[in-house]
């Protein structure tokens, strides 16, 4: 550098070529050409590889969706899934569970899930002053970006590959973070193996080409169970030709359990 | 010289740390923690491991096609088995041993039964057949009308 840039219209760099403003905008001119026509695309393509959604990439990727419209509130579900899925009897730990929503002519909602509704549901008091009521089964959300998977400080809790969120048993330091992080409350303590346990989709059904229990004994057929990846699947179909939505899609969980025919009182 | 070695035992301060770090997590991280995420892999096989209870509907089909015939042509064509019976799958390994029948439609009285999906509730959608149970032959077994797999009531 001889210190006299920016007094001539040269500039002199270190290895000693000059550089006229000319060459200095054409040299500019042709970097932004292959920044737009070259760049800008490959970018464009990372992105929408990164954020297309896994069942475009992993076959087979598993989604639940359930009919609300179709819920006769039996609790068979609930039943069964307590005997595959060894849950203690007791009415405070569920995997699955039925909850009847009554929504008063005022406004007010009553929830109730008496025992998960496996013996019945009481009758509604002062039937005249509602307005609408029905029934909401809940489960693992599947969500995509599990809040449940994020805190567990020991990598107990995960999504396998094909979209599932499990719990390993022998590695659960029984800390209850996930349970508090689940916007959902679909997990639970389990009491006498002291780890945390929920839904899981009966994994070792559905790897074995058997629906989970829930969905073999719905009376109704409110509970589908399927393959995302595969776009003709029972479930794929139902997502696509139905309006469904899922639970608190402001939270960002993404789940892929949907539900149709979806009040905006549920939570 | 002097400075030399206090290099020296830096670089065996540093050795000493590394090697004992991967040592102790050698020994803290279990085996197949990491093969596919951040979780134990083999875990994967001992939840697929777990024994299944409920058969299945095809399952009950190969032995009791005369039931599945009949329900087929009635209102109760989409319900599955052992949505009513009870998970069956020893009872569909074992078919002969009597402790491993399903028998889940045995345990409640018929009528509280029946009245799981058939008693009269406001919450229940509209396509659903419903029936107070206090006035519907509150003294009679569904089942001295109703046959379970073919409810339809003949005139």
């Amino acid at each position: 550098m001889n210190g006299k840039r920016g007094h001539s219209d040269t500039l002199t760099l270190s290895a000693g070529r000059d550089f006229s403003r000319r060459r200095f905008f054409g040299v500019l001119t042709r970097a932004a050409a292959v920044w737009g026509l070259l760049l800008n695309p490959l970018k464009a393509f990372a992105i929408r590889l990164h954020e297309s959604p896994p069942w475009r990439k992993k076959k087979p990727y598993w989604g639940f969706a359930v009919d609300i419209d179709k819920c006769i509130g039996c609790g068979r579900c609930a039943e069964a899934c307590k005997v595959e899925n060894d849950v203690p009897r007791e009415p405070f730990w569920f995997r699955t569970w039925v909850e009847r929503y009554v929504i008063r002519k005022d406004g007010e909602v009553e929830v109730d899930s008496p025992n998960a509704g496996i013996d019945g549901f009481p009758p509604t008091q002062s039937p005249e002053t509602v307005a609408r009521t029905f029934f909401v089964p809940k489960l693992c959300n599947l969500c995509e970006k599990s809040p449940c998977v994020q805190v567990c400080p020991v990598g107990a809790t995960f999504k396998t590959e094909d979209g599932v969120v499990l719990i390993d048993r022998d590695y659960c330091i029984g800390c209850r973070y996930c349970i508090q992080a689940c916007p959902y409350g679909t997990r639970y303590f389990h009491p006498t193996l002291h780890v945390a346990d929920k839904c899981n989709m009966c994994y070792h059904r559905i790897t074995k080409g058997l629906k989970p229990a829930c969905v073999e004994v719905c009376p109704t057929g409110a509970r589908i169970f399927g393959d995302l990846s595969d776009p003709n699947s029972e479930v794929s179909k139902f997502s696509s030709e139905n309006r469904v939505n899922v639970l608190k899609p402001h939270l960002g969980t993404q789940p892929k359990l949907v539900y149709k025919g979806m009040d905006k009182e549920v939570r | 010289m002097k400075n030399a070695r206090h290099v020296l035992r830096l670089a065996a301060i540093l050795v000493v740390g590394v090697t004992s770090f991967i040592v102790v997590r050698r020994l803290l991280v279990p085996a197949t923690f990491g093969e596919i995420g951040h979780y134990r892999a083999a875990a994967i096989e001992q939840i697929k491991s777990k024994p299944v209870r409920h058969a299945g509907a095809d399952a009950c089909v190969d032995c009791h096609s005369d039931v599945s015939d009949l329900k087929s042509t009635s209102k109760h064509a989409g319900i599955h088995c052992e949505s009513c019976h009870g998970p069956g799958a020893a009872h569909a390994e074992d078919p002969d041993s009597a402790d491993a029948r399903p028998t889940r439609h045995l345990a409640q009285p018929r009528r509280l039964f029946c009245g799981a999906c058939h008693s009269e509730s406001i919450s229940r959608p509209p396509f659903m057949r419903q029936v107070h149970l206090e006035i519907h032959y509150p003294k009679q077994p569904c089942t001295d009308c109703h046959q379970s797999h073919h409810p339809e009531v003949e005139k």
